[in-house]
């Protein structure tokens, strides 16, 4: 869990709810999910994070989620975009390539 | 040995050390304080606690059936601490759009007329204070006074703003939808708590009476003679009244601000009099 580039962390956490989105756009998925596909990049986090960025973005509206039977233990909350969301997520994209852009620029 | 306590993390029983109890009740106390003011912090905690109760499965195996200290600490370690950000930024935006609070209703003397109820609304739908006053003034012509009535009742109950704040919350940014809801609901509830607390009230206010009663019964009976037996005489609630009409007197000599009230009120029992008898005079 310990990432060496702590002076990073806030370029990290903003970039968060991107991450997320991406994930969770790819196919409706369970919180433990999203977790473990980020545990192996520099985006990895824990629920104590994760839980309440997924309730504020359901608050905003990008996502939404449906209970779902798993083969052991309770039902699980599976999440997925909605058409807010997948909006979100073309919009961060393009900002973020225009960011990109920006920043090839001004050191060239 | 150990002493284990039984516990329950979003619906599901499981049995845990007392001191990996202590830890989790700590964590969940934190995450709590974190989530506060965040209108989804119960579904959050119970996310949370689901999440806890399947790592705590996962230690255990098959043949454990309770969760050590260790395993628990462990478990929330995974967890991380609950980051409290996504809600404060949530409860901060609320917050800053509407100004100190949520916008209301006031009367405001800083810009009255006469005790600044038109200025109140126009403030409060965003309207010029002019208009309002002039259509506050065709209503009465059209109801024949009758709207100054309306106009005192809104004088004596709104409240009125005396503080900046207040001043600034009776033209606050307009409510969101939500919030119209959260409030609806909030007063929905709090006319139940008030309607069954009134209820209760009477209630004993009744068995009050009725054992006062009985008292008075037996003094009668015991002593011979009758005491208060008929509530209040003429002279007492006479009484009563002068003390009211006095209170009244000293609120108008002493505190200025309240006059206008009065000259309002004053003025519209006049005319609702005037009306009055030019009814029953036709």
């Amino acid at each position: 869990m310990e990432n060496a580039d702590d002076k990073f962390a806030p370029l990290r956490k903003g970039l968060l709810e991107f991450a997320t989105l991406k994930v969770i756009a790819k196919e409706s998925v369970y919180a433990a999910d999203i977790l473990a596909r980020l545990a192996s990049t520099e985006f990895a986090t824990q629920e104590g994070t994760l839980y309440p960025l997924l309730s504020k973005m359901r608050q905003d509206g990008l996502l939404d989620y449906e209970w779902q039977e798993s083969e052991a233990g309770p039902p699980r909350k599976y999440y997925r975009l909605t058409a807010k969301g997948r909006e979100r997520l073309a919009e961060t994209e393009r900002y973020w390539q225009r960011i990109i852009t920006t920043l090839r620029r001004i050191g060239a | 040995m150990n002493k284990v306590t039984t516990i329950s993390l979003a619906g599901n029983a499981y049995q845990v050390e007392e001191a990996g109890y202590e830890r989790l009740t700590t964590y969940l106390a934190d995450a709590r304080a974190a989530l506060a003011g965040n209108p989804d912090a119960e579904e959050i905690i119970r996310d949370l606690e689901a999440a806890i109760g399947e790592k705590l499965a996962r230690r255990m195996g098959p043949h454990a059936n309770v969760a050590s200290e260790a395993q628990v600490a462990e478990a929330l370690e995974e967890m991380g601490p609950v980051d409290p950000s996504a809600g404060a930024e949530r409860a901060a935006k609320a917050q800053g759009d509407a100004g100190a609070g949520p916008k209301r209703l006031y009367n405001l003397p800083s810009k009255a007329v006469v005790c600044g109820v038109c200025a109140g609304i126009a403030a409060y739908f965003d309207l010029d204070p002019t208009v309002v006053r002039l259509a506050f003034v065709a209503a009465t012509l059209l109801t024949g006074g009758g709207w100054i009535l309306f106009y005192a009742i809104m004088a004596v109950f709104v409240p009125y703003a005396k503080t900046p704040e207040e001043e600034a919350r009776a033209a606050g940014a307009p409510f969101t939808a939500e919030e119209v809801v959260a409030r609806a609901k909030e007063g929905w509830a709090q006319l139940k708590k008030s309607g069954a607390e009134w209820k209760r009230y009477a209630r004993e206010e009744k068995r009050r009476r009725r054992e006062e009663a009985l008292a008075w019964r037996r003094s009668d009976r015991d002593y011979g003679y009758r005491y208060y037996r008929h509530g209040p005489t003429f002279l007492e609630e006479l009484i009563q009244l002068a003390i009211v009409v006095a209170i009244l007197a000293a609120v108008y000599a002493f505190i200025p601000e309240t006059r206008g009230v009065y000259h309002a009120l004053g003025a519209d029992i006049q005319q609702a009099w005037a009306w009055l008898n030019a009814r029953v005079a036709r």
